[in-house]
């Protein structure tokens, strides 16, 4: 638990979470990937309209779709943001060794 | 068995409320020295210590919220939707503020993790400030809605 804390893969999680929530709240309905309609107790793929049955609730497909973007984009941007910096080091002692 | 849920989450809510009001307010304010008021005391409060309580309370109060709200749908909202507008987006802005507040969650564990780097003082400032922001309005928009109709 303590090792996840101090990754460095936290701050970037929290960004692409808050992008992510955000953007699936902006362009809702077309990326709600479920809903839940509390009146029926039933699960739905996407946002269904279901007029006086409703409300259908889509936050938990706010969430759901930030944190599984938060799970797959932060793990990638710190391995380019890892790259880049081992790329920079390579650079740096190549023109340290040249000059 | 709901009743039971939104007085935990309530309960849980005035728990997390102390510790980041007293960490927000021993670094944005630190304590005197030499004053043994009790404003004082209340700010001279070591911030380091809150930061696992306020990451565990703001989890467990988020779950309880997010296990009552479809209750919260059904017996409110659609009450607010009919006759009270500002509250029905009042409510809104809680749940989409307090989804950006569990987002910037894993950042502040992050920063708020001894040994504290002092490069990144401010922005711990900020997010501990952000956090108590949203973690208050939450807390007053929810209990002003359960006062115009509980659930």
């Amino acid at each position: 638990m303590s090792r996840i804390a101090s990754s460095p893969i936290c701050p970037i999680f929290s960004v692409v979470f808050v992008l992510a929530y955000l953007i699936s709240l902006e362009f809702h309905p077309r990326f709600t990937i479920f809903a839940y309609a509390p009146r029926l107790g039933t699960w739905f793929l996407g946002a269904p309209n279901l007029g006086a049955d409703g409300p259908a609730m889509c936050w938990w497909s706010f969430l759901a779709t930030a944190f599984i973007a938060g799970l797959v984009i932060s793990p990638l941007v710190l391995l380019v943001r890892k790259f880049l910096f081992l790329h920079e080091r390579v650079e740096t002692a190549r023109f340290a060794r040249s000059h | 068995m709901i009743t039971t849920l939104f007085v935990l989450h309530g309960l849980v809510a005035i728990a997390l409320l102390g510790a980041v009001s007293h960490q927000a307010t021993s670094v944005w304010f630190p304590a005197r020295k030499g004053d043994h008021s009790f404003v004082n005391r209340f700010r001279a409060a070591k911030a380091g210590v809150y930061t696992n309580a306020i990451v565990a309370l703001f989890v467990a109060t988020f779950v309880l919220g997010a296990v009552a709200y479809p209750s919260y749908r059904i017996n409110a909202h659609i009450h607010f939707e009919s006759g009270w507008p500002l509250a029905a987006e009042a409510f809104e802005l809680k749940e989409h503020s307090l989804a950006v507040a569990l987002g910037l969650l894993p950042a502040y564990w992050y920063y708020w993790r001894a040994p504290f780097k002092p490069e990144h003082d401010w922005t711990r400032k900020w997010l501990v400030l952000t956090l108590t922001a949203i973690v208050w309005a939450g807390f007053l928009i929810g209990h002003v809605l359960n006062n115009i109709q509980g659930v």
